[in-house]
């Protein structure tokens, strides 16, 4: 679970976050709204510790911003995963190697990485391309290749930050629907978007941010 | 399969800023083997001092009216002397036949008697045969009765004295420098690396990278630069042993054939220029470029 108490985050020329109490509970798909410099991206930013909030309180499973060290965030990032809307891969790198690289720092056996990762990039439909360099895809490829990064670890949430805010229409919806059915394997997401006209009929819970402050948070039944 | 990533990524490092890596790797070759040249400059002239300390000697000559208690009494008062190693008493007669080994004539053909003194030859410690001790102790034994005249090279201490010291500062000063600007090259190929790297270093980082993971490639890196910088000075020392060695046996009578070690010392000296300039270098851009 992901729970914010009271936080706020202070930037010196912008706003930040102001004073929000969320709980995002295990196994569910949210979607964070609103326009850009609403503060979406600062609330994924607070998750994966990126940042500090200015005051309030983080928890992250079983982290929790109070205690933070620099050797928790090593453990948290591992178990947290985060596409980003620019993918960041490593463009020199193949499909295989940015995929394992989760698991390359983690210190597992080559056996298992490759066991592991030929899964995942199958699930993604990149097989053909495992040997290429990410590079060299499309971008709607290289969203899926960064979400594959993302959850080869198996992490308890997943955070995608305008992760089609780069892409076409049909790359979208793919990233959309792979998104779906890691949620459906029991990941939750949280998803920070302004393509409404994706997300238009997603069964999901909607968080509306505007101007730092949480502006309706609608559950779906 | 870690180990394979950071090779890898070294061997891409080294790759990806190639023309700073070369820059460096040749001034380490050419810094390491005028760095091993002056040092075995300063080892030969410091061994050299040494064998001319070692065969320092005072002689003392004796009245030629001495009597044996003086001889007793100045013998028991020179083993009081902690300098003094040793010292060897020369007889007339001993005299006599060091001057026939010596000149390859006997005395008593030139002379009805033999003029030659008694004699002591002293030898001094190793560490005491230095111009100050060495004028502290002859002042000592001048005290002591019957002596007649006492013979040592002190200007020859002094030259000795004066030319290593003026070795020890120039080469000293030589490999300072040198030492120095292996550091600023190998220091700035790392520099350049970590920052043709950083978008790298953050994605790492964001995905749960220890310090040290992000490390190691960079200091591998320093690590294989300091090795192939090593093997450059053993090729560079190995020709310049090669073209020296007649040279060197006719002028010094060293023998430069012997360069088995110039190998082993180059290769060990580079790699650990690589890596404490490399881990120097890395500590601080990551620092700089990470996002922690």
């Amino acid at each position: 679970m992901v729970k914010f108490e009271n936080v706020s985050v202070d930037y010196l020329y912008s706003e930040g976050l102001k004073d929000i109490n969320i709980e995002f509970p295990d196994k569910e798909f949210s979607l964070i709204l609103g326009a850009t410099g609403s503060g979406k991206s600062t609330l994924l930013r607070l998750i994966y510790m990126d940042i500090e909030p200015t005051s309030g309180i983080v928890e992250v499973g079983q982290w929790s911003s109070r205690k933070v060290s620099a050797r928790k965030i090593k453990k948290l990032r591992r178990s947290v995963g985060v596409v980003f809307q620019d993918f960041r891969l490593i463009e020199n790198m193949s499909v295989y190697e940015n995929v394992a690289l989760p698991l390359i720092i983690e210190g597992y056996s080559r056996k298992y990485i490759k066991r592991k990762v030929e899964t995942i990039i199958d699930e993604i439909g990149l097989l053909d391309s495992i040997n290429q360099k990410a590079g060299t895809l499309s971008k709607g490829e290289e969203q899926r290749v960064a979400i594959a990064r993302a959850i080869v670890k198996n992490p308890f949430v997943l955070l995608a930050d305008e992760p089609t805010g780069n892409l076409d229409p049909e790359s979208s919806v793919t990233v959309f629907n792979l998104l779906k059915k890691i949620n459906k394997l029991g990941t939750a997401v949280i998803m920070a978007t302004h393509d409404y006209l994706l997300i238009k009929d997603a069964p999901y819970r909607r968080v509306m941010m505007d101007c730092g402050r949480i502006s309706e948070n609608q559950e779906i039944e | 399969m870690r180990s394979y990533y950071i090779l890898k990524q070294a061997i891409y490092n080294i790759w990806s800023v190639r023309i700073p890596v070369a820059i460096a790797i040749l001034t380490i070759g050419i810094s390491l083997s005028v760095l091993m040249g002056v040092s075995e400059i300063i080892y030969k002239v410091y061994s050299t001092v040494e064998k001319v300390r070692e065969e320092f000697e005072i002689d003392l000559f004796l009245k030629s009216d001495i009597t044996s208690l003086q001889k007793d009494i100045l013998e028991r008062k020179l083993n009081n002397i902690s300098q003094i190693k040793d010292y060897q008493y020369i007889s007339k007669e001993d005299a006599a036949q060091i001057f026939y080994v010596e000149f390859g004539e006997n005395i008593f053909d030139i002379l009805t008697d033999n003029p030659l003194p008694e004699s002591y030859k002293i030898k001094l410690y190793n560490k005491m045969t230095h111009v100050t001790i060495v004028n502290n102790v002859v002042e000592r034994i001048n005290k002591i009765d019957g002596i007649d005249e006492i013979k040592y090279h002190n200007d020859l201490l002094l030259l000795i004295e004066k030319y290593l010291l003026i070795v020890m500062v120039i080469g000293g000063a030589i490999v300072f420098v040198l030492l120095l600007a292996m550091n600023m090259f190998v220091r700035n190929t790392i520099k350049l690396s970590v920052y043709s790297r950083r978008d790298q270093i953050e994605i790492l980082q964001l995905l749960g990278s220890g310090k040290l993971f992000l490390k190691l490639p960079f200091i591998l890196e320093g690590l294989l630069e300091g090795i192939i910088g090593g093997i450059l000075s053993g090729i560079i020392l190995y020709f310049f042993h090669e073209i020296a060695s007649d040279t060197a046996t006719y002028l010094f009578d060293y023998d430069l054939k012997e360069t088995n070690y110039i190998w082993s010392i180059s290769i060990f000296a580079g790699a650990i220029v690589g890596v404490l300039a490399s881990s120097a270098s890395v500590n601080k851009f990551i620092k700089i470029f990470s996002t922690e």
